[in-house]
């Protein structure tokens, strides 16, 4: 054992996966903690919809349980966990594909640009667009800016080349920019 | 952007650059109305961006975890235990048949036990026929001779091929089924899947 779990007040991360993965319970209980939020916001803002993204950080947490006495210290423990909640994420959304669209996940249907744009719709307009992105290319500007990862670490979590994260992430946002564009015109 | 802009502009943004090459770009912002307008635009998104609507309707961490913990124990895990370590489930079945080869080498070089139906056979069959009989005779049977049976043991040629090959089926399928059993324990949503119907 490497500690004891009294001594966890001052948890680091790398202490608390090296007691997790010697099987302590309590240092686990802190990675979820330390991470739900995260993750759920990922899967969220990637699919829109809050009860797949819970079910699917959840997965990934199960997973990382599952897998964390072999996993090695070398990379991105965070960049890791993203990737083990994302394909849990994708592979709920291949089998519930038909019955989640973006027309079903509660955001307002409006995109009257005449209409006074109030602040809420607006941000439902900037939910909206960003599920219009494609898949490859919005889980790169998700993890960039909602999550602040690194290129390096974007590349880690989606097994992908750091160039084919910098052209997802300049397609991604060219992209926006150009489906935003009526709403920055709004006075 | 010009065809002369440097290129990297999001990485700049990102602040991916090195210090040299950021250098660089901020004396081309000061020179090229294009970046400099794309980059604002940049900031503008990024405030846009950030502005989202946040997950509503979560559940509290305790019930987050306290589902986790059931779905653990449900997949045959607790969260307060060690974690499966592959290395040790690939080595129990590993180290049986191991142990299961040694006891045989074991039993054949004595005389007394044949784990393995008609192992000692082949092994016999593997060696010429004279250098088995004068080690038998002068060697180790000689050696094993307070050993009731050994000598016997030793000449008898029984070549059970059949109970041979039935045993080695037998190995064989514990081996897939204990293999089969880690392999859906390392990864219990491909069970769910299949449980599911979702390979169809």
């Amino acid at each position: 054992m490497v500690g004891t779990a009294t001594e966890k007040n001052q948890f680091d991360e790398g202490r608390a996966i090296k007691l997790a993965q010697a099987g302590d319970g309590e240092a686990f209980d802190f990675i979820v903690r330390q991470y739900r939020l995260p993750l759920i916001n990922v899967v969220y803002r990637m699919c829109g919809n809050v009860q797949l993204a819970e079910d699917a950080a959840q997965e990934g947490f199960l997973r990382c349980w599952q897998h964390l006495a072999s996993y090695q210290l070398t990379g991105s423990f965070r960049a890791w966990l993203y990737r083990l909640a994302l394909n849990a994420a994708y592979d709920f959304l291949r089998r519930e594909k038909p019955q989640i669209s973006i027309e079903d996940l509660g955001l307002s249907a409006t995109n009257d640009v005449e209409k006074h744009v109030s602040l809420s719709q607006q941000k439902d307009m900037i939910q909206k667009a960003i599920l219009q992105l494609p898949e490859a290319s919005r889980i790169v500007l998700i993890l960039r800016e909602y999550d602040g990862l690194s290129y390096r670490e974007i590349s880690e979590t989606l097994e992908i080349p750091i160039g084919t994260v910098m052209s997802r992430l300049n397609y991604a946002r060219r992209s926006l920019m150009h489906i935003l564009q009526p709403v920055e015109e709004v006075p | 952007m010009k065809n002369t802009c440097p290129e990297g502009l999001n990485a700049y943004f990102d602040h991916e650059l090195d210090p040299v090459r950021e250098k660089q770009f901020e004396k081309h912002f000061s020179e090229c109305a294009d970046c400099q307008a794309t980059l604002d635009q940049m900031h503008i998104l990024h405030d846009m961006l950030i502005s989202a609507p946040e997950p509503q309707g979560l559940s509290s961490e305790e019930q987050f975890l306290s589902e986790l913990k059931s779905k653990l124990q449900m997949s045959g895990q607790s969260i307060h235990g060690a974690p499966p370590k592959n290395s040790v489930l690939l080595g129990i079945p590993l180290l049986l048949i191991f142990s299961l080869v040694a006891w045989q080498l074991l039993g054949w070089i004595m005389g007394m036990v044949d784990f393995i139906p008609g192992l000692s056979q082949i092994i016999a069959s593997l060696f010429p026929a004279n250098l088995l009989v004068d080690a038998q005779i002068n060697g180790l049977a000689n050696f094993l001779r307070w050993i009731p049976n050994a000598n016997i043991l030793w000449v008898v040629i029984d070549w059970n091929w059949i109970n041979q090959i039935l045993y080695l089926v037998m190995l064989v399928s514990l081996y897939s089924i204990w293999t089969a059993w880690w392999f859906l324990r390392q990864r219990p949503e491909w069970f769910q899947s299949f449980k599911n119907n979702q390979w169809r």
